[in-house]
């Protein structure tokens, strides 16, 4: 018997394989990120800007091309987990629903579904925080890191639940797509001066523009601000396991003893019986279910048939 | 003794899509080691039927009730495309929580695709994805199948070689339910019925025809 932590344990494995045969999305992350993350830093100037910047409730004055190269590290990690998620929860719908009618725990596969997230949250951010390391030193390299982290784990939410709802493949990814772009780049305030208002801290990628400006410009920790993706996440894999569980529920009902009716046990069958130029006799039946015995059997008590073949509903004398 | 024994009854089943009326009080049951067959023109309502009975979508009204395993071939192929044969026979043995493989290995050998065990299925042809598709269904040893057109895309040899192993399961005491609307398969099976207007009827019964179950069984020597 199969234990629910190897069926978990299979689940992740198939995850990360599916994930791994992804050839586009490797390809966005080999080639995209470092691509857009050098265009912005090659054309956006590299003058001063002032950044609202929430924890302290000030404004820092920041390099714009790498503020932008900030925005750009989140849109492209956000799209790029996004759509990974998306695209492997999307097409696995029939497949996952099929697997848990014939038994395998959901919960195996909702949790493999996101410790595949959790890596590849992980590669993502870690190449996009290496690239940008390579222009721009941050104050503090690790909080950077982690915010494009938690900004990987918040869309990768936003792709299962996507995955699980929309009806079709083009749908979730323009919603990704418009849903990351418009997320990051209303938070630059080369884009939109008053990227200082109250409404965009309602915005999936809010904490994690705010702890990468603090890990890339102050020596602060901004712990709160750096939870709200995993809040996001929380938020949004509740709102996926409903979908999930939803979707995927067996509507079959086992009987119990009892609960059937037993089937009608007199069905008629009408056969009729023809000696063949062998010697051989052919049975044909025009309606009902036959049972056909051969060799009589002849014992000390009543002669007895040996049955050589049953058809349903019927059984041999 | 086949036929005492009821693998799955089906009570005054009613599905609707809107204001389209797929499932008007559907109402049959199927014995242990019968071979049922449900025909129906296109648009019927056949799948819908198959779908609520292998408890993917749930009936409006009424109830399904089956004892025992239950395997399920859809008509629609559905694999995982980046997984190869083998994988998805390993995922599907942790679904059922079989001991081994064996009975599905016998099932590929006799399906003749075992040369592509380590083969994503994205790059199977349409037969060979079906013969996946099928073998997923029986590989846990059922005791009661629900099929729908499942040998779409089989050659006949194929064809052929569905039909032995269903016949194989019958003769075990599975419970073989097939969805068809091939009218000269009508023959292979113990019981057939028709859907129609959202109601399942003994085919034949209305007199129209006569029963199409007529076959020649075996000689008596």
């Amino acid at each position: 018997m199969k234990t629910w932590s190897h069926s978990l344990v299979k689940a992740i494995g198939f995850e990360l394989i599916q994930h791994g045969r992804n050839r586009f999305a490797l390809g966005l992350v080999l080639g995209f990120i470092p691509f857009w993350l050098s265009l912005v830093d090659g054309i956006v100037m590299d003058k001063p800007i002032g950044f609202a910047y929430r924890p302290e409730h000030r404004l820092v004055t920041v390099l714009a091309n790498q503020l932008t190269q900030i925005t750009a590290a989140d849109n492209a990690v956000s799209l790029i987990v996004g759509f990974m998620m998306f695209a492997t929860t999307f097409r696995a719908g029939d497949f996952d629903q099929r697997l848990a009618l014939a038994g395998f725990p959901r919960s195996s596969l909702l949790l493999a579904k996101l410790a595949a997230l959790f890596a590849i949250a992980a590669v993502v951010a870690v190449y996009a925080w290496g690239v940008m390391c390579a222009y721009h030193e941050p104050e503090r390299a690790w909080l950077l890191l982690v915010s494009l982290f938690t900004c990987g784990l918040t869309y990768g939410g936003i792709g299962v639940v996507l995955g699980v709802a929309v009806r079709t493949e083009l749908a979730g990814m323009f919603l990704i797509i418009m849903l990351s772009l418009v997320d990051v780049m209303v938070q630059n305030p080369l884009l939109n001066p008053s990227s200082g208002g109250d409404a965009l801290r309602l915005l999936p990628s809010y904490g994690s523009m705010q702890s990468g400006v603090a890990g890339s410009f102050t020596r602060d920790v901004p712990l709160e601000y750096l939870m709200l993706g995993p809040a996001w996440l929380g938020t949004f894999t509740l709102f996926g396991l409903v979908a999930f569980y939803v979707r995927t529920r067996d509507h079959a009902r086992r009987a119990g003893g009892g609960q059937m009716q037993q089937p009608p046990q007199s069905k008629t069958a009408v056969v009729v019986v023809t000696q063949q130029e062998d010697g051989t006799l052919a049975v044909k039946s025009s309606t009902g279910p036959v049972v056909l015995c051969s060799r009589l059997v002849s014992g000390p008590q009543e002669p007895t048939a040996e049955l050589v073949r049953s058809g349903g509903g019927c059984g041999c004398p | 003794m086949f036929g005492d024994v009821c693998s799955m009854q089906v009570r005054d089943v009613h599905k609707s899509f809107g204001r389209r009326v797929v499932l008007a009080g559907a109402d049959f049951s199927v014995s242990q080691g019968e071979l049922v067959g449900i025909i129906g023109e296109n648009g019927a309502g056949k799948s819908t039927l198959l779908r609520i009975l292998a408890g993917e979508l749930g009936p409006d009204r009424g109830e399904v009730l089956h004892r025992g395993a239950l395997g399920y071939c859809p008509q629609r192929v559905v694999l995982n495309s980046e997984l190869t044969v083998a994988q998805h026979l390993k995922y599907f043995r942790d679904a059922y929580r079989t001991r081994n493989l064996d009975r599905a290995h016998e099932l590929v050998d006799r399906l003749g695709f075992g040369q592509y065990m380590k083969t994503r299925t994205r790059e199977l042809s349409g037969g060979t994805k079906q013969k996946l598709n099928l073998t997923l269904a029986l590989m846990h040893e059922p005791t009661l199948v629900l099929m729908d057109e499942p040998y779409q895309g089989f050659d006949w040899q194929n064809y052929l070689n569905f039909w032995a192993i269903t016949e194989d399961l019958r003769d075990r005491g599975c419970s073989v339910l097939v969805i068809s609307h091939i009218a000269h398969d009508t023959e292979r099976f113990d019981t057939l019925y028709k859907l129609r207007d959202g109601v399942v009827a003994p085919e034949g019964a209305a007199g129209a025809a006569a029963h199409t179950a007529d076959r020649t069984e075996r000689s008596l020597s």
